[in-house]
């Protein structure tokens, strides 16, 4: 009777047996709990009672819904984005917060409309349902407006990207002719993916079209760091990529790498908000347009000097 | 910088992995046995509807499943999800997941007991509850043993795919991690990490094994 009873046991240990191992699973989860949420406050500098008002709003938001008003001083903004996407969106390496041009400009965001943000990296193929379904506010991280304009209510765009080809520094490649009969990745649903893809009929990108069909293999990939990976062991010949991830990785590998004079294409960044969503959209554009003509956007973009991104920037300056 | 950076980093997601594998194991191992029981029922319905439901978790893709849990009330009905619903999400996808693998393998544990085992309960007058959770329970769970090893290890690298749904777990970390220095190192240190957990993993369920078969 005894051993029935310690087989019943060793039955339910199963699973018991193995958190022997993992024992401390519970607190280590919620050690990794801060990590992922990501959440800043940034309610410092209203009075005692909003920054109340932005504690509880946060509890809310964590347990059950965040449906506040929008107006509400004390909403929580999440900004979804990938955070394999530097110098847009990564994880700073000395910190461990997801850092970026782009969710350093929504921090400042936050803090002036008295606004909690929340990081949250999301897997960038899943970014329509994630928008869709209000888990997220918006997708800021470097998200092409061109070619999108319908899909989603935008910010005005405050990034000018090209896209260009990228090559191994060594690379026999010069010119877009060159590509013919060579293999060619890009990032899965990327803009550069669009842009070689795309067809939208009208004959208007045709000449990408074609660039494509000349190639020996046109290939996606998961992510860009991977795509970079492969080149340089030789896997692919050339990579269309945005600009500004295309010098982040020239600048980490020096003397790897080359950009082609040619661009595939120009095209333009904005902030995307559930299509709909204007009342949003004004509240952060207006607040954008403030820390633009104060030049704190200029001040933000000048630590993102080697990614040449403040020459692509376009908000507060004329067109 | 260099390598205690990147094992830093990453071991603050291996809490994240260990949570979705512990808690998956916990709901999965019991509802495992439901479904197995169910899966041999005599009223054909349930038995049925069961194999429909098995044959559906294993045709299709766990990142899909996680997918489906994770949108479906937005989806279908119409529900604004809030952000603490996707940890609830993997835990669900992966444990009805996982169940339906377990179920097979106590299906065949359970059909494994020789029927003497049967025969003889019911001749020293037990019940139906008793003889399964007494008899045939027990020698159920010394059989699975090597099988559900291979499931619970094959478990602890699927948490991986919890990023499908946001969830940010070691390996998703560890390839943000790959981003941020634009280097391949952070995936090794995620792999070793995984194996040495595997390795623990074995070990343990080994020894399991081994105080378990005290008739030989």
């Amino acid at each position: 009777m005894k051993k029935t009873i310690a087989m019943l046991l060793a039955g339910m240990m199963l699973a018991g047996a193995l958190t022997a191992c993992g024992g401390s699973s519970g607190s280590s989860a919620s050690n990794a709990e801060p990590a992922k949420e990501e959440t800043t406050e940034a309610a410092a500098d209203t009075d005692a009672a909003g920054t109340a008002e932005a504690a509880v709003a946060a509890d809310a938001a964590s347990t059950t819904e965040a449906a506040a008003p929008a107006e509400d001083a004390g909403r929580t903004f999440t900004v979804g984005f990938d955070a394999e996407y530097p110098p847009y969106g990564f994880k700073d390496e000395e910190s461990g917060d997801y850092t970026g041009f782009d969710l350093e400009l929504a921090e400042e965001l936050c803090k002036r409309r008295g606004w909690t943000l929340k990081k949250q990296p999301i897997d960038w193929d899943s970014k329509d349902m994630e928008i869709n379904s209000g888990t997220i506010d918006c997708l800021w991280n470097g998200m092409t407006y061109t070619g999108r304009e319908e899909d989603y209510t935008w910010s005005e765009p405050y990034v000018d990207n090209s896209i260009v080809i990228a090559v191994n520094a060594d690379s026999d490649i010069q010119t877009k002719a060159d590509l013919a009969g060579k293999n060619v990745v890009a990032q899965a649903a990327s803009s550069a993916d669009t842009a070689l893809v795309n067809d939208p009929g009208d004959g208007s990108n045709d000449e990408n079209l074609k660039l494509r069909e000349s190639f020996a293999s046109y290939e996606t990939i998961k992510d860009y760091n991977d795509a970079f990976m492969n080149m340089n062991a030789g896997v692919y010949d050339a990579i269309a990529v945005d600009i500004g991830v295309a010098q982040y990785q020239l600048a980490a590998n020096e003397g790897k790498y080359r950009i082609l004079d040619e661009p595939l294409s120009t095209e333009q960044y904005a902030i995307a908000f559930a299509k709909g969503n204007t009342e949003l959209r004004d509240m952060v554009q207006e607040t954008l347009n403030e820390m633009a003509a104060d030049g704190t956007v200029d001040e933000i973009v000048a630590g993102y000097a080697e990614y040449n991104l403040p020459e692509m920037l376009i908000i507060g300056k004329d067109k | 910088m260099g390598f205690m950076s990147i094992v830093q980093q990453i071991i603050g997601g291996f809490g994240t992995t260990l949570f979705i594998f512990f808690f998956t194991l916990l709901f999965s191992l019991p509802l495992g046995i439901l479904f197995a029981l169910a899966r041999m029922s005599k009223f054909k319905p349930l038995n049925w509807f069961m194999q429909v439901c098995i044959s559906i978790l294993r045709g299709t893709p766990l990142m899909l499943q996680l997918i489906v849990v994770f949108f479906m009330p937005f989806y279908v009905f119409g529900i604004k999800l809030s952000a603490g619903w996707r940890v609830y999400a993997a835990l669900i996808g992966f444990s009805i997941n996982y169940a339906a693998y377990f179920g097979e393998i106590f299906r065949a544990g359970i059909e494994g007991v020789p029927v003497g085992q049967h025969e003889a309960a019911e001749v020293l007058g037990f019940t139906r509850a008793q003889t399964f959770w007494k008899i045939v329970f027990p020698q159920m769970v010394k059989r699975v043993i090597p099988p559900v090893t291979n499931e619970v290890i094959t478990l602890v690298k699927d948490t991986s795919m919890a990023f499908a749904i946001a969830y940010v777990e070691m390996f998703t970390l560890a390839k943000q991690v790959a981003a941020q220095q634009s280097s391949i190192t952070p995936l090794f240190v995620a792999g070793l990490f995984y194996y040495v957990f595997n390795f623990v993993v074995a070990w343990a369920m080994g020894r399991l094994e081994k105080r378990l078969s005290y008739f030989e």
